[in-house]
Order: C-alpha cells, then sequence, then structure tokens
C-alpha cells in the first residue's frame, strides 16, 4: 500500500469511530 | 389507572435498537460497491460531511417530533405541524411501508442463503448464478422465506418494546460487529487482499471536485443512516423524558457509518483476494448489490480456506442486519395502527399479513422488486423535506431549544444552517436520480410501466399522495390522544 493510502485509512479510521467514541464517552460522562 | 406507555430500558438499549434500524443489508451490499465505483477516499469524505449535513439534524428533528409527541407518523405531523398537514405524516409513514413490503422478501433471501451456507451448499464448484436464477424462478422457495421473515419480525415485535425490539437488537447489533470484524481479519490474511484496502483508500483528492462523488455520498447518506424514514420519529417515541436527542444523533450517524466502512474493509479485500485480475474484481463490484453478494461472493467464499463457514457467518450478518431493519419498518406500521386504539397484537397481526400479502408481488418477480426499491428509495428525499417543512413551520429556534433542552451536547446555529439547506440539497439529489432514470429510458422515460423510469416514480407518488390528501381529515381524526397521564411526556397539543 501506499503511503498516501496508509494516511487515508488512518484519518478515516480516526474520523469515523473517533466520532462515535468521542459522544458516547461524553454521555457516559454525563450518565 | 391509565397505561404507561412503553419505554426503553437504557440509552444502551435505544441506541442499540436504533444501530438495528440504521444498519441494513444496504450497509454490507451497497456501501463496498458505492465506495468503489466513487474513488474510495474521497467518498469516504464526502459520505461522513453528508452525514453531519443531511443526516444528523433530520435524526434530531424525528428524534424531536416522536419524544414530544409520543404518536406514530401520522399523529406526529399532526399535533407538531398542524393537523391540516397529516398527511405528510401518512407520506412518511406510507414510504416506510411500501419499502416493507419488498424489504422482507429481501430478508427472506439473506435467510435462504443462510440456510444455504448452514446446509453445506456453498462449497467449491458451486455455480453460483445457476443458483441464485433458480432460486428467484422459484416462487414456492422466495415466497416461503419472505413469510418467514415476516413472521419472525412480527413475533419480536409482538412482545413489546422492551422483551421484544430492545432485546432482539441488543443481540442482533454486536454479533452484526463481531461477525464483519471476524469477516475482515479473514479477508486481510487473504494473498492479494491488501489491493481491496488500497482501493478503499484510494487517496485521490481530486475525486472531492466531482459532482457525482457528493451526489453518491449524499444519497447513500440519506439511505444508510435511515434519517427521514419516520423509524427514528417511532424509536423515539418510547425514549425517556432525560434522554438526549443531539448525542445520540451523532452516536448513531457515526456508528452506522462506522460500520459501514467496516463491512467495506471486509467485502472489497475479499473481491481483490479472490479475483484472478483487478479487472474481474471491479466486474464483480459493477454487478449490483444481489448480483455482487449473492453471485459473486457466495462464489468467492468456497474458494478459500474455511470459505465456506465464513461465508455462512456472512450470510448470518446480512440476515440478521436486513431482521433488524425490517423490525423498525415493521414497528412504525404497528405504533401508527395503536396510535388509532387498536391493540399492539392486534396490530403486530394486521402489520404481519399485509406485508405478507403485498409482498407477494416482489416475491414472485424480481422486476416488482427492483420498481419499488426505485419509487420510494427516492420517495424517501420527499420524506426527508416533509421533516425539514416540519422543522421550519415549528420554528427552527424552537425546534432547537427542543433538541438542547435534554441534550449535553448543545445545538448551534449551525441546525439551522442546514434545515435551511435541506431544500437545494434536496432538489439537486432528487433532480439527479429522476435525471438518471430518464437517461436509462431515452424515448420512454415517461412511460409508467417501465422498470426504473421517471414516468413510474411520478405516477406512483401522484396517485399516493393524492389519496392520502384526499384522505387527510379522516387519518387525523383516527388518532387517539396519547395518554397524558404518562409520567413524564409532555404532549404537544394539536395547535
Amino acid at each position: 500500500m501506499s503511503w498516501q493510502a496508509v494516511t487515508m485509512m488512518v484519518v478515516m479510521i480516526a474520523v469515523y469511530f473517533g466520532g462515535l467514541i468521542y459522544f458516547a464517552l461524553k454521555g457516559e460522562r454525563k450518565e | 389507572m391509565a397505561e404507561r406507555s412503553p419505554q426503553w430500558s437504557s440509552r444502551v438499549g435505544f441506541i442499540l435498537a436504533s444501530l438495528g434500524m440504521a444498519f441494513g443489508a444496504g450497509n454490507i451490499w451497497r456501501f463496498p460497491r458505492v465506495v468503489a465505483a466513487n474513488d474510495g477516499g474521497p467518498f469516504l469524505i464526502a459520505f461522513i460531511v453528508a452525514n453531519l449535513i443531511w443526516a444528523v439534524p433530520l435524526l434530531m428533528i424525528e428524534m424531536a417530533m416522536g419524544k414530544s409527541t409520543r404518536l406514530g407518523t401520522n399523529g406526529a405531523f399532526r399535533n407538531f405541524v398542524g393537523r391540516r398537514r397529516t398527511w405528510m405524516g401518512a407520506w412518511v409513514g406510507c414510504c416506510a411501508i411500501l419499502i416493507m413490503f419488498y424489504y422482507s422478501v429481501v430478508t427472506g433471501w439473506a435467510i435462504r442463503y443462510l440456510a444455504f451456507g448452514v446446509a453445506g451448499a456453498i462449497k467449491p464448484g458451486l455455480d453460483s448464478e445457476a443458483l441464485w436464477k433458480g432460486f428467484l424462478s422459484s416462487p414456492l422457495e422466495t415466497v416461503t422465506f419472505h413469510l418467514v421473515a415476516i413472521l419472525i419480525a412480527g413475533a419480536i415485535i409482538l412482545r413489546g418494546v422492551q422483551k421484544g425490539l430492545e432485546k432482539a437488537n441488543s443481540i442482533i447489533v454486536p454479533s452484526i460487529i463481531v461477525i464483519l470484524a471476524v469477516v475482515m481479519v479473514w479477508a486481510l490474511t487473504k494473498p492479494g487482499a491488501v489491493r481491496g484496502l488500497e482501493f478503499l483508500f484510494r487517496p485521490g483528492l481530486a475525486g472531492l471536485l466531482k459532482a457525482k462523488t457528493w451526489l453518491n455520498a449524499f444519497s447513500q447518506a440519506a439511505w444508510s443512516v435511515g434519517a427521514g424514514w419516520g423509524l427514528m420519529l417511532t424509536y423515539a417515541v418510547y425514549m425517556k423524558e432525560k434522554d438526549d436527542i443531539a448525542a445520540n444523533s451523532f452516536i448513531i450517524a457515526f456508528a452506522d457509518s462506522g460500520s459501514s466502512l467496516l463491512s467495506g474493509m471486509a467485502i472489497l479485500p475479499l473481491v481483490f483476494a479472490v479475483s484472478p485480475t483487478v479487472e474481474a474484481a471491479n466486474t464483480a463490484l459493477q454487478a449490483g448489490d444481489t448480483g455482487l453478494t449473492f453471485i459473486y461472493l457466495t462464489k468467492f467464499f468456497p474458494t478459500l480456506p474455511a470459505g465456506s463457514f465464513i461465508g455462512g457467518l456472512f450470510f448470518l450478518a446480512l440476515s440478521i442486519s436486513a431482521l433488524a431493519s425490517l423490525l423498525s419498518m415493521v414497528e412504525l406500521a404497528v405504533r401508527n395502527l395503536e396510535d388509532t386504539g387498536i391493540t399492539r397484537k392486534m396490530a403486530a397481526v394486521i402489520v404481519v399479513a399485509v406485508t405478507f400479502v403485498f409482498g407477494l408481488p416482489s416475491a414472485f418477480k424480481i422486476s416488482f422488486q427492483e420498481n419499488q426499491d426505485m419509487v420510494w428509495g427516492v420517495g424517501l428525499l420527499i420524506s426527508g423535506m416533509f421533516f425539514a417543512y416540519a422543522a421550519h413551520k415549528k420554528g427552527l429556534d424552537r425546534v432547537r431549544g427542543m433538541i438542547n433542552e435534554s441534550s449535553y451536547v448543545s445545538v448551534g446555529r449551525w441546525f439551522n444552517a442546514c434545515v435551511l439547506a435541506m431544500p437545494v440539497i434536496f432538489f439537486v439529489i432528487f433532480g439527479w436520480w429522476v435525471w438518471q432514470a430518464a437517461t436509462w429510458y431515452p424515448r420512454t422515460w415517461w412511460n409508467p410501466f417501465k422498470t426504473l423510469s421517471p414516468g413510474t416514480m411520478v405516477a406512483q407518488w401522484a396517485v399516493l399522495l393524492v389519496i392520502l390528501v384526499l384522505a387527510n381529515n379522516w387519518l387525523a381524526k383516527k388518532i387517539k390522544a396519547p395518554h397524558p397521564e404518562s409520567e413524564g411526556h409532555k404532549v404537544i397539543s394539536n395547535p
């Protein structure tokens, strides 16, 4: 895999799952 | 003592049920295909943007409507927008119900292939095309598995919100994630699989300048997350008063997108691992949703070590994800019937019987299923617009206030901007789909009897629209008032 594709993969996984984890953790703290 | 309205037992239960609603067959068989056809990386960026601009605000509006009115689509529009707009809620409900009729048939296909996997029929040397065509040409089989699908869904819904919907989704959703992860890890261990990952994450950012990338991203966001279908509104009826709207909307959108990405990371490496050439992989990816799943993947799985077992797991994931989405459609129909005073048991029986009967044409003829998929799939964009209209009519700041009332993530004025932008987005995407359909039938685009023509879409929408507008007052009268005694339920009275 090219480094550009690896970068895209890391960024996309971080955005897709990072958003989920961010809002889920925020909810847990509130609860 | 008044009967207390059912509620989700916990926030996690509500989120899992909502995820079951959002994550359907389309996430598994459509997302990998669409991302492959739209330059990979740029589509993934456009898709998350589309989710944030279109899906998240719509989910918030739906939740606000369901939570505040405690009524299904018809009643929610009557009480939230006004009596004269009940037909809009009926349109939203009818679109989802008309999709449910053929979606039950599609769920039946997935269950049939799961049965093939369990019976050991997915084995090396299998003529998967003959198997698929043989199955479709056997009405006894397609009808039987359609019946199995709707009976399972009906039985779960009959058990109620907590014991049925919530319990089923608490098993189904984690199972889908685990199975997809197993398929992904298995696929990535195969030689050549990394080409699939490279294909999925192609970094050519110039793709972001293509209109097609954005049109496909917004279309996928509109269908994938289930925003604007009325399903989220229905599930929000059972939210607790303290339950959050804003963060839950983000969680559902991100979780649905993340699961789609997971299925992309499982399917594309698999296709590339088993295809002899890149061209062969591209051919498989252009074979349509059912072609990719029921012909190519079914042929590919048994050619690899442990492939028959993994193939069985894959069809298990497909079956239960389709079932979870079907559950939400059945619940939408049942909720609307319950609002008219019919008991849940009777409503579930009626919905199962009606779905079975009206699903038969799709079970008999795949071209009918394709027609309905096109007509009511694009019709859902109209449903989305009705929700945007509802929010606008109520007052965007007022709706935002309702959302922020119980949310720990404060929704700013960006929400207003997104809702105001929705008509523009709608006309562009809607126009693009209608125009696309016209190009498939350059001479007969107006013909309502052509499977995917603009003529068939407009004709069917017009018939439904006229019926619902004429029946508006009757529909509004049929809805019984919700229980005002329900603790903590704020009911917005009919203006």
